[in-house]
């Protein structure tokens, strides 16, 4: 109980500094996310990953 | 159905970063309880977007800190390569994440694989109807209207 506690602590805490670590200052579209992510796939392909 | 096992299209996740809702991660596994699932694949997959030249500066933490708290948000599991019925073959892996972990929702913002609806009995839904549906599950199971004045400013639906 008091591992899982404190491990949800630390979770929200580092959840906190990410947070503040993101530039806020310009918005990125969800469109323009999506053309990023197919960009990548298609630049290292379906079997590139090693897993 | 409810939503319980959920693995996310690379899209969502890189999404929830570069709006600054790492937070909301957090809500939805430890407050509202769902399990969300990704693979090694997917990790390398947001290692090279956020890596990109393009967005460069957006996120200003070095990139291996997101990943880590990918890793203690999801549980990565390891995939069998299988399904190749996706016109594109490149977003197959998302499936077999999904059928590997036997999640019942896969969030994704890709417009073809939105257009699918469903895969056998995974759903598959965009980041709002995620939202909206997570939202009504709880109204059905009164936890939400219980725990209402609690949750409503403080974690995922506000």
């Amino acid at each position: 109980m008091l591992l899982e506690a404190l491990e949800h602590k630390s979770l929200t805490d580092e959840a906190h500094r990410l947070n503040s670590s993101v530039d806020k200052s310009t918005r990125i579209s969800m469109s323009s996310i999506v053309n990023e992510v197919n960009k990548v796939r298609k630049h290292y392909g379906y079997k590139a990953y090693s897993v | 159905m409810a939503i319980k096992h959920i693995a996310f299209d690379t899209n969502t996740w890189v999404s929830f970063f570069y709006n600054a809702h790492f937070d909301k991660l957090v809500a939805l596994t430890l407050q509202i309880g769902l399990k969300i699932y990704s693979c090694p694949k997917q990790l390398e997959e947001i290692k090279s977007v956020i890596s990109r030249d393009k967005f460069a500066g957006k996120l200003r933490a070095p990139v291996q800190e997101y990943l880590d708290f990918c890793s203690r948000i999801a549980e990565v599991v390891e995939i069998d390569e299988r399904f190749d019925r996706l016109a594109d073959p490149k977003d197959n892996y998302l499936i077999d994440t999904a059928y590997t972990v036997k999640a019942d929702h896969n969030i994704s913002s890709d417009t073809h694989l939105l257009e699918l609806k469903h895969l056998g009995s995974i759903q598959i839904i965009s980041l709002s109807d995620f939202k909206k549906k997570l939202k009504l599950d709880y109204i059905n199971k009164n936890f939400f209207k219980k725990r209402f004045g609690e949750l409503k400013n403080s974690f995922y639906f506000r």
